[in-house]
């Protein structure tokens, strides 16, 4: 009896299994018949394949079939999805160009006219910090102002004659008596800005206006952006929905 | 439908067919997940995996055992997770040669936290099996869970493994002699499970 090689135990495995051809089989079992290591080899070997044979078998917990989602299946898309898509894209694109020509409009424009800060100076700028637009207002009503007294600035400016005239008369020792007068010279600048302050409303409304008005292109494009792309959406959900339908009548 | 037809028609991307060879197929493809996993979610998710890899997949196969194209889409799905298993070991493996050759045989491994009734209670035919299955190296065990639990011929494993047949028969030959020592381990605690030699009349 001689222990059987790993040569001997493979061709014994294949001797169970059936995988031996004619010949291999009728030499390997005549060699069983004579050696009694390898008929126990093979008892061994036949023990241990029925025990592995006999191992329970386990169910799927579950079902494992897949759904159209997990495959990754999409119904067929109508063809006028695509095309109402495009169409909707394309108008889109038309209305931003002419949004930007709107834009682009007044910039060439302002760039070839004189700009509203070069008149500035021309009016003895540097009256008040406002933007450039209303500084034009601004010096014009100072200038105004200026010229022709109103009752206000009258009343305002009343007393400093009289103020001098005291202080001329009567010299008292002291400072602060005699920057008195200053104030009111102070007083008919400070009123120069309260007064334009309700002149410039109307002008920025008017500016403001055009670009925020849509042209009856413009909106015919809009609306057709949108509805051409609703319709699209649409028409790719119905044709979900009756996808999933159909598959699950077929389920 | 013959299983042919239904593969045509799977080919041809009818979801129905498809699902009908799942169903015909999914006890098998579950039973190796979980013979060569030992457990029961990871095997799960493993023949979900392998049946829609299988679907995506289903043009490149060309004829022959669907079994065991199936097979080879599960045994991969295993492999791939066995890969991960490595990454984040939980368990020392047991060192084994490259070549598959003069390995010392294989332990089983015994939790030496168990008691001895334990031990015993855990000693049943199936837990002892698949414990000593454990034990082998992957690729002996993908060999045994197809040739001997899912029954297939040298061919067929041949060709769910992408082996040839040579390497097939070595293979399980090396992992029921290395089984067979495991098990010896267990004579005396499962004499029920050797008596089965008896009752089976081999």
């Amino acid at each position: 009896m001689t222990a059987a090689s790993f040569r001997d135990i493979k061709q014994l495995s294949a001797y169970l299994d059936g995988e031996l051809s004619q010949a291999e089989r009728a030499r390997l079992e005549s060699r069983i018949a004579r050696d009694a290591g390898l008929s126990a080899a093979l008892d061994e070997l036949r023990t241990t394949r029925a025990l592995l044979r006999h191992m329970p078998r386990r169910g799927a917990p579950h079902s494992f079939t897949l759904t159209p989602k997990m495959a990754g299946l999409r119904p067929p898309l109508p063809r006028a999805v695509p095309v109402l898509r495009f169409a909707s894209v394309v108008a889109a694109l038309l209305l931003f160009v002419s949004f930007a020509g709107n834009l682009l409009g007044p910039i060439t424009m302002a760039a070839q006219a004189p700009a509203p800060q070069e008149l500035a100076p021309a009016y003895g700028g540097g009256v008040g910090g406002g933007p450039a637009e209303t500084a034009p207002e601004v010096t014009d009503k100072g200038l105004v102002f200026e010229a022709t007294s109103t009752p206000e600035a009258n009343a305002l400016l009343a007393p400093a004659p009289m103020l001098e005239a005291t202080l001329e008369a009567t010299p008292v020792p002291g400072t602060p008596t005699l920057e008195q007068p200053t104030p009111t010279g102070e007083i008919a600048v400070l009123e120069q800005p309260i007064i334009p302050l309700s002149a410039p409303k109307t002008m920025p409304e008017e500016k403001v206006k055009p670009p925020f008005s849509l042209s009856p292109m413009q909106i015919s494009l809009l609306s057709l952006a949108v509805i051409l792309g609703f319709a699209a959406f649409l028409l790719r959900w119905r044709t979900n929905r009756a996808f999933t339908r159909k598959v699950k009548s077929q389920k | 439908m013959d299983e042919s037809a239904l593969i045509r028609s799977a080919q041809r991307g009818d979801l129905e067919a498809f699902n009908r060879l799942v169903l015909a197929y999914q006890d098998a493809l579950y039973n190796t997940a979980l013979r060569i996993l030992n457990d029961a979610d990871l095997a799960a998710d493993a023949t979900q995996d392998a049946f829609l890899s299988a679907f995506r997949g289903l043009n490149g196969y060309r004829g022959g055992s669907f079994r065991a194209w199936l097979l080879r889409t599960v045994t991969n799905a295993c492999y791939d997770e066995l890969r991960r298993r490595k990454r984040r070991p939980t368990t020392p493996l047991e060192p084994i040669n490259e070549d598959d050759d003069n390995v010392e045989s294989p332990r089983w491994l015994a939790d030496p936290n168990l008691s001895p009734e334990a031990q015993l209670e855990q000693a049943e035919l199936e837990h002892a099996i698949q414990h000593c299955m454990d034990g082998l190296p992957t690729d002996f065990r993908a060999v045994v869970v197809l040739a001997d639990i899912q029954g297939l011929d040298y061919a067929e494993v041949a060709a769910a493994l992408r082996k040839p047949i040579g390497t097939i028969k070595s293979r399980l030959a090396r992992a029921r002699l290395r089984l067979r020592e495991c098990l010896q381990a267990f004579r005396e605690l499962l004499p029920s499970a050797f008596r089965l030699e008896e009752e089976l009349g081999i």
